[in-house]
Order: structure tokens, then sequence, then C-alpha cells
């Protein structure tokens, strides 16, 4: 129990608890921004989609055996990405739309928000984790060089076929913000003394 | 099957893609399998806006080509497009084309603007007769000084309503302006007529700010307003005229005092002895720097609540209609006749 009442332990605890909260209401957020933009592209709220290229999969394999650092790097992958995909999908919306659809706009940029908080909510628990992990630095690099550049260039997609990506991307980020709840939970627990998964690395 | 992403092959194409149509026009569409796909005509079917389209309206051009005639179209049901969608037997999404069907847009009309305290411009306009076009339709505002300006393009819209646009400043005094809107859809352009104004002209203020509304000595049917000349026009010249609107507590109805001329101050008589009013005052700046438009009147400053003091045994029933012992006195309770008080305007 001394290793879960360290201050690096309480303030992990601590993110995780707030990180939980931020995902529980992005999950929310996600499902009304669904209704709406269902309704305001016409589309069947069944209407199945096939995997799109760029946004990555909720669905894991294995996901008991994963370390804390491997949900955390993946959820911080997933959640950049969703935020390049989702300022396209608002980019796409304004060259459409205008500043006319306000209301959905709007719900596209808080959502937006979220994730880029979110996102920087799990790499601050990153840099508690990975005080010696090599490779941090690294990937601050990238994530810089990433904003630097902005969302990758992808080819132009028919305007029916951006409708279905929204679709895609926003039901596969409420599927991610149910799985992130159940990634911090896991983080939060006490780490064993081995420090294996599924608690963080150990400090040293 | 599910539609895939672009970077595989898709399934089948539809053509055209995303047209834009004219309300009434007719449209034959043609969903072309891939090669690659084992699906022949006979395997498809067409969706609009998730509803099935009847199989008479289908003709089979070739042994994996399904086309499908729709005539008289309706405007579009969303403005993003409606969804013409080429489906496999199972239901899968092969292919979607979006169609914008609607009408161009109309001249914009009925253009007015105003200016807060001669630093700024909102203008609001409505869409033309008819409005509905079926299609998201843009609009810009522009703007120039007459003669010798070049156009510049309002930013800030949706300020004052749907229809609308503010311009917060690089706004020239003494000159006049030309202000225009522009409507533009998928369809067209239409551009309004062209509206000249001088600022000086369309001059509003802020709400007078500082109402007090007090009694007037023992005087039960009488309140007095006081408040100050707008604030913000204080070093323009200007005469300003003003009007007061009063209500009692328990309703809703105004009356209005309209006859208060440029005096800051007015004095209510014919109220009701021991009453709630609310008071509100708005400002009409006008003839600044001796421009001979009409001005524009205020918003109403946020209403002042004051009672008037409770009749005096003059005005009373001759009878009091309860007395209650009270100790060695007693409390006598008169009414007062409410018709002798008959609320007048004026100041």
């Amino acid at each position: 129990m001394a290793a879960a009442d360290s201050p690096s332990a309480a303030l992990r605890r601590d993110l995780c608890t707030r990180g939980i909260r931020l995902a529980g209401k992005m999950r929310a957020d996600v499902l009304d921004l669904l209704d709406a933009y269902v309704e305001q592209q016409g589309l069947d709220a069944s209407a199945s989609v096939a995997a799109v290229e760029g946004v990555p999969l909720a669905a894991v394999e294995r996901w008991d055996e994963q370390t804390g650092t491997q949900r955390l790097l993946q959820n911080l992958a997933a959640y950049r990405a969703f935020r390049a995909l989702l300022a396209q999908m608002l980019e796409e919306q304004r060259e459409q739309l205008g500043e006319a659809e306000a209301g959905l706009g709007r719900a596209l940029a808080a959502l937006l928000l979220q994730v880029s908080a979110f996102a920087y909510h799990l790499e601050e628990l990153l840099r508690l984790e990975s005080r010696g992990v090599p490779g941090e630095e690294e990937e601050e690099e990238e994530e810089e060089e990433e904003e630097e550049d902005g969302p990758p260039p992808s080819p132009r997609l028919s305007l029916f076929e951006q409708k279905l990506r929204g679709l895609g991307v926003l039901r596969e980020l409420a599927q991610w913000a149910v799985r992130s709840v159940r990634d911090l939970r896991q983080l939060a627990k006490p780490s064993p003394a081995t420090g294996a998964a599924p608690g963080l690395a150990e400090s040293p | 099957m599910h539609l895939n992403s672009h970077n595989l092959i898709n399934p089948a194409v539809i053509s055209p893609q995303d047209p834009t149509l004219l309300i009434g026009s007719s449209l034959v569409a043609t969903c072309t399998v891939s090669p690659d796909f084992p699906l022949k005509a006979e395997d498809l079917y067409w969706t609009l806006n998730g509803r099935r389209l009847p199989a008479a309206s289908y003709s089979t051009l070739g042994p994996s080509t399904l086309s499908v005639a729709l005539a008289r179209l309706n405007g579009s049901r969303q403005q993003s497009g409606d969804n013409l969608v080429c489906h496999s037997r199972d239901g899968g999404i092969l292919a979607g084309s979006c169609l914008y069907v609607g009408l161009p847009p109309e001249k914009p009309v009925n253009i007015t603007c105003w200016s807060k305290n001669m630093k700024d411009l909102t203008c609001k306009w409505a869409p033309g007769t008819e409005g509905e076009t079926f299609l998201h339709t843009n609009y810009t505002l522009k703007y120039k000084r007459r003669w010798y300006g070049q156009d510049n393009t309002c930013q800030e819209y949706h300020t004052a309503g749907t229809y609308s646009c503010h311009i917060p400043k690089d706004l020239a005094l003494f000159t006049p302006y030309e202000i225009w809107v522009e409507a533009s859809n998928r369809l067209g352009v239409a551009v309004s007529d062209v509206v000249m104004l001088d600022i000086l002209d369309v001059v509003t203020t802020d709400p007078p700010s500082d109402v007090h509304v007090s009694r007037v000595g023992d005087l039960e049917d009488q309140l007095s307003v006081r408040w100050s000349s707008p604030p913000a026009l204080k070093d323009f010249l200007f005469q300003a005229k003003y009007q007061i609107q009063y209500r009692v507590e328990d309703s809703s109805e105004w009356k209005v005092v309209d006859d208060v001329g440029n005096q800051t101050s007015c004095r209510l008589a014919g109220l009701r002895p021991g009453t709630v009013y609310f008071v509100q005052v708005r400002c009409n700046p006008f003839s600044i720097y001796g421009s001979k438009k009409a001005g524009i009147w205020s918003d109403w400053s946020n209403p002042t609540a004051a009672s008037t003091p409770r009749s005096v045994p003059g005005f009373l029933t001759k009878e009091p209609i309860l007395a209650f012992p009270a100790g060695s006195q007693k409390l006598l309770v008169f009414l007062s006749q409410p018709s002798l008080f008959t609320a007048r305007g004026g100041c």
C-alpha cells in the first residue's frame, strides 16, 4: 500500500479519475452529436459503414493482457487521429454548409476541444509514468511536427463518402470513449509490486 | 458488403456524382458495379433518403449496371443533400451520391442598418419573397464608401438574427456608404438593390442606464422619473428625445408616455396609491451633426421599480371596514376607492 499512497500514485489516481470523467462526458456528447449528425445528413442511423482509413478501431484483442503503457500509447494515438479527423470534418462542414449550420458545427468544435483535452490528459499520464522511459521525447517531437503540419492530406472523397466517413468517425469515437473509461479504471488500480500489467511501469 | 474506404476499390460507382438540380427536374442515375465484385444488375436496388425506390423505375443497362429514373424532384430534404444510394441485395451500401435539388437564391430585400453610438454598423435583411431554396445559401454583406471606396465584406454574421451582419470598426463618418447583400448557392447568385446611407442618419444609442424613480413627497398618485442623456454621445452635437413606459406590478400592459421631448426627467401622475410600478426609458438620438433623419430608438432600459405612497385619509372610504383592538388602542382599516385614480400620461 506504500506505493499507492506515494505522491505519484495519488497523482496518477487523480489523473485517472479526472480522465474517466472526461471520457464519460465525451461519450455522452458524441452520442448526442451522432443523433444530430444522422438527422442533418439524412442518414440511416443503422447504416453499416466499414472501417474507414485513418479511423483507429477501438476493438482490441487480449485487452486484459495489456500493460498500462500500451493502453496509454494506444489511447493517445487514437485520440490524436480523432483530433485530425474531427478537424477535417469541421472544415468540410464549413465548406458545405457555411456557418449557417451553427448547431452541428458548434457541437463538432466542442467535441474537437474535448478530444484535444483528453489527448493532453493522456500525455500527462504518460509523462508521469515514463520518467526514464525512452521514446517519450521523440513522441513529443513527433506530436509537435504533427500539429505544425496539420492532418495528413487525403484523397478527395465524394460528398456521400464524406457523410459516411463522418458517421464512422463518430461511431468509433463513441466506442473509444468506452474503452478509455475501462483503460483508465485499470490504470487507476494500485500497481502490483512487479510493475507488470495492468498498472503503469514501476517508478524507480 | 459495406462501402469501402477510398484506399480500396469502390464496389460500385454512381453517375452522376453529387449533382445539383432544379426543383421539378428529372434525373436518370446509374450504378455500375466494379468488375472485381461478383454482383449483377439484378442483385442491386436503390434508396433515396433511406426509402427504397420502386423497381418499376429501374432499367438494366448492362450485366452489372442498373439505372433509376427520378421524375419531378422535390426540394432536398436536408441541406446536406438527398442521399441516393445503390445497395446490394443484402442491404449493404455499394455507392452513394448526394442530390442537391432546389432553387436559385432570390434577391435579398428590406436591408435595414443601424449604428450604435456611431462606432459600428449592423444590417439585417430578408432572404427574398419566397425564402426557401432547399439548398445551403450563403449571404455576403458588402459595403463601400460611395464614389471612391473599394468593396469591403462584412465578417460577423448572425449577430442580430439569421440574416444579419455586424461591422465593428473602420467606418467613416460624413460620407455616404453603399451597402448590398449577395446571395449565392449551387444554383446561382442574386444581388440585392444597393442601399445608400450615411452613418449619422442611422444612429441609435444605449438605453439610459441611470433611471431613478422616486416619490413626489406624499403625493400618492405620482412618481418622479429621472435619467441622464446617453454618455456615449456626449461629445457629439445631437438632440435626443425620450419615451417612458410604465406598468403596475401585476399587469403586463405598458402605458407609454411619448411626449417627454428632450427633458431628462418626468413626473408620472394619476397613479394608484400604494402600488408598485415598473418604469423604463428609451432614447432616440437625432439630428446628429444636423442629420435630417428621424433617428432610431434605443432598447428600453432595464425596469426600475418604485411604489407610490399609500392613500391619505381624504381619499379613503368614509367608514372603516375592519377594526382590531390592539392593546388599549384600536387599528382601523380603510379601503381606498380605485375609481378615483386613473393613470395619466404626460410630464
